[in-house]
């Protein structure tokens, strides 16, 4: 087909698929590419065939403004990124009804963790006064022995050491023991706390033109 | 060869013309289907995409006997890509060579 047939197919082809001011560049490319065809010796006709269809050349400029830019892809890619928060919306809505269903269960259970709680912390509470309650005993007992004052005998100072020196033990005992209890309840609790990393695998799906071979 | 492969060793071979001088828009096509049996249609999309990527910059220069021609010169942007394009390559066809040859 002749030059100004060929540039008003291309131009028709591309008509409301682009702006004004691209489609007149891109005729505008053409009708150079023509002109310096005949300049070089070849006829309208040549360089017609060499460049195919008018309409091959439109698909091929849209596709190349869409499909493969790199913003084009960037948009696929936010695209998939979309519908990956979208979901993890829906998996929170699920997650808030099924708690809603079964708080009966959760606050019992909570309920039974505080009061676990509440007996270690009373326990290390009880401990703690008895140690201090010993300490005081022990010292005071010392000192009257020490200062002579003849209260008690010596064998019941002796006595009233040793049991202050068991209640410390036993004090110390108590402590360890419910640190340890408080510290592994503690790893419990983080452990269903901590928010579990969620792995989507992103997809950014390429189209591939069939092969034409 | 695959057609998404073709499409960036072409893309590729187009910014390393115009690095080495600036083209205009049939000079370049002659050149690359000097060497290739590329469709001609398919360079002036391809022109277009790259340079409103950013890859190149074009300036008109009249000429008698015809209309002004659109001569394309490579942007700094356009010689990064083209120099991340040729590593990519290099290194590609590097190790495909080498299993080629068995080593």
């Amino acid at each position: 087909m002749t030059k100004l047939e060929y540039l008003k197919q291309l131009e028709d082809a591309l008509k409301n698929r682009m702006s004004r001011k691209d489609i007149d560049d891109i005729i505008r490319d053409y009708a150079e590419y023509f002109a310096e065809g005949q300049r070089q010796g070849k006829s309208e006709f040549e360089t017609a065939r060499g460049l195919g269809t008018p309409q091959e050349v439109a698909e091929q400029i849209v596709s190349e403004g869409m499909g493969n830019t790199q913003s084009a892809i960037n948009a696929k890619v936010k695209n998939t990124w979309k519908k990956v928060r979208t979901s993890s919306i829906w998996n929170k809505v699920f997650l808030v009804i099924l708690i809603l269903a079964l708080s009966p269960f959760i606050l019992a259970g909570g309920g039974l963790i505080l009061a676990a709680l509440g007996i270690v912390v009373g326990a290390l509470a009880g401990v703690v006064a008895a140690l201090f309650g010993a300490l005081l005993a022990s010292f005071a007992v010392a000192v009257c022995g020490v200062m002579g004052i003849g209260l008690m005998s010596p064998s019941i100072v002796a006595l009233s050491l040793i049991v202050a020196v068991g209640m410390l033990a036993g004090s110390v005992l108590g402590i360890c023991l419910a640190c340890m209890s408080i510290r592994s309840l503690w790893r419990l609790l983080k452990n269903l706390l901590r928010p579990r990393p969620r792995y989507k695998p992103i997809n950014p799906h390429i189209e591939e033109e069939s092969e034409e071979e | 060869m695959n057609t998404q492969l073709r499409k960036g060793v072409i893309e590729m071979c187009i910014l390393a013309l115009i690095e080495r001088k600036d083209m205009y828009g049939y000079e370049i096509v002659q050149s690359i289907a000097r060497h290739t049996d590329i469709n001609e249609g398919t360079v002036y999309p391809i022109l277009r995409r790259l340079t409103v990527d950013g890859h190149f910059s074009t300036y008109l220069v009249e000429s008698s006997g015809g209309p002004a021609r659109k001569y394309y010169r490579l942007t700094a942007m356009g010689v990064n890509h083209l120099a991340e394009l040729k590593r990519e390559w290099f290194e590609m066809t590097d190790i495909v060579n080498k299993i080629l040859r068995g080593e």
